[in-house]
């Protein structure tokens, strides 16, 4: 398994820097300060992948993940947040007609594991 | 495009009219007041989960900026949860200095100003210099109680030191109607919170229909939802409907994984799993979601594998605190934690698009140009909540 996902992670190195982010909040900052083109790059590279990336990743503990997982992990968590990007809004780095973003305070629990 | 069966909500509960609606119920400052006191201070008010008070002296500070008050709400020794004024009985400090859950040592709550320390049923149980007090009486020092009651794992509170009914009572039929809904497993919570300088009912009216979605959601949900409302419910001050999808539209790429790879999202379609849903909920099989008002401002929306609250609490008559919570079960897989995380960001976007009209329609309203609001069909919950604040509020 840890080949494959080393793998993705090879295939998909010009994007880890700015995209394998651990929380939301960044994701959002990130795709926020990003351009339609530089969205659609990263998910024309990793969209055609996401099936074997799951596939690897759901073979392992998600909640023990070495950290080259994680970092797999962190990149398809980047794909969910400017997805509706490129699919829904042509490109446009915020939520169009929207509330002003910064202004939403977002937080995160799991109870089960406090 | 005419909405299907017109007039249906209007002709089941012809006693709320078809008239157009006042706007000052909206603005003026001395309404606000009469709602003040009359509703958000008798009636019982969402403060909490159970799970983020899990363990025993597991504690929670909820502030409510229009009463002037914070309460502590805290699991006791003997698993009973219980609510206080967060006040203490020396000189009157905040006894936790922060808002939000936290777990109390051994001893208790410790007031930071002097150190007054208090159990979790509230009992003052030390003094510093205690004996330089005079004929202090200490079994009178305690917290002051707010009454405090628990719902389907919901800790509700009520400023009312009597309330005039129980927290079962008061939530009737539609408690009866929500219960069962298996909320304690879905315990993995994504909140957004905001300040709105709006009129709490303005933002809760902006989720209370579905006619916005067309137009409003037509980025975030293109062919999620039908404008259509299913099985209106008014039951008591409280009220309910199903919300409808649309069946067909061909999801894009990333859409399609995260349905394939989920346990639940709200943009899913085609649940085959036997519903977790309540006997008498969403059995029409377009259903999407439950909305369902607990009143006066907690919005308890659920569907198969997953479910979402909004609340709406006044600050005063032109702001409101707004929070919005999706929560699913803890995701047993990589698949499942990025069909969570598509699910709930497509929501957040879709809160994005509907917390924009809030703050415009107050200010615009505010104007003075309109003195009253038309309400279709479908905006029967709107007219609802305008009736059940209004007979409180003008209730002897």
């Amino acid at each position: 398994m840890t080949d494959r996902v080393n793998q993705y992670l090879a295939e998909l190195s010009p994007y880890v820097e700015l995209w394998a982010l651990s929380t939301q909040s960044e994701r959002e900052l990130q795709r926020r300060g990003s351009n339609g083109p530089q969205m659609q790059a990263f998910y024309d590279a990793i969209t055609p992948r996401m099936e074997g990336i799951i596939d690897a990743l759901n073979d392992l503990s998600l909640g023990d993940l070495p950290d080259n997982a994680r970092t797999l992990m962190n990149l398809t968590l980047s794909l969910a947040e400017i997805a509706p990007h490129v699919e829904f809004y042509q490109g446009a780095p915020g939520v169009p007609f929207a509330f002003a973003e910064e202004r939403f305070i977002a937080e995160r629990a799991d109870w089960t594991q406090l | 495009m005419n909405a299907p069966n017109p007039g249906i909500w209007a002709k089941k509960f012809p006693e709320l009219g078809t008239d157009p609606v006042p706007v000052a119920p909206y603005l003026s400052s001395e309404y606000f007041e009469l709602e003040r006191d009359k509703v958000f201070k008798k009636c019982w008010l969402k403060v909490a989960r159970v799970e983020e008070i899990a363990n025993s002296r597991d504690y929670k500070v909820v502030p409510f900026e229009f009463a002037e008050a914070e309460v502590i709400v805290i699991r006791g020794e003997d698993d009973q949860i219980r609510g206080f004024y967060n006040t203490c009985s020396h000189r009157g400090n905040k006894v936790v200095w922060q808002t939000g859950t936290g777990h109390a040592k051994g001893g208790g709550l410790q007031c930071r100003f002097h150190g007054w320390v208090y159990g979790t049923k509230g009992e003052v149980r030390s003094v510093p210099e205690e004996g330089a007090f005079f004929n202090l009486d200490k079994a009178n020092c305690g917290l002051t109680p707010v009454a405090t009651d628990v719902w389907e794992g919901f800790v509700f509170i009520n400023f009312d030191p009597e309330p005039a009914q129980s927290l079962t009572e008061f939530l009737g039929a539609m408690g009866e109607r929500l219960a069962g809904f298996p909320y304690g497993t879905f315990s993995e919570a994504h909140t957004y919170r905001t300040v709105l300088n709006c009129n709490w009912k303005i933002a809760q009216d902006a989720f209370s229909e579905a006619y916005h979605v067309n137009t409003i959601h037509a980025g975030t949900f293109p062919d999620g939802f039908s404008t259509e409302l299913l099985d209106v419910q008014l039951l008591g001050p409280h009220h309910s409907c199903g919300v409808c999808k649309l069946e067909g539209g061909n999801p894009p790429p990333v859409a399609s994984l995260s349905h394939r790879f989920s346990t639940a999202s709200i943009a899913k379609k085609d649940l085959d799993n036997e519903s977790m849903l309540p006997p008498d909920v969403g059995n029409d099989p377009r259903h999407a979601f439950e909305l369902a008002v607990l009143f006066p401002n907690y919005l308890v929306h659920i569907l198969d594998g997953m479910y979402f609250t909004h609340q709406f609490t006044p600050i005063d008559v032109n702001h409101t605190l707004w929070e919005g919570v999706q929560y699913f079960a803890p995701p047993k897989n990589a698949g499942e934690r990025f069909s969570h995380e598509y699910g709930q960001v497509l929501q957040r976007n879709a809160w994005l698009e509907d917390t924009a009209t809030m703050e415009d329609t107050h200010q615009a309203l505010k104007s003075g140009a309109k003195s009253q609001m038309h309400l279709q069909d479908g905006e029967i919950l709107i007219r609802h909540l305008l009736h059940a604040v209004d007979q409180l509020v003008n209730a002897e």
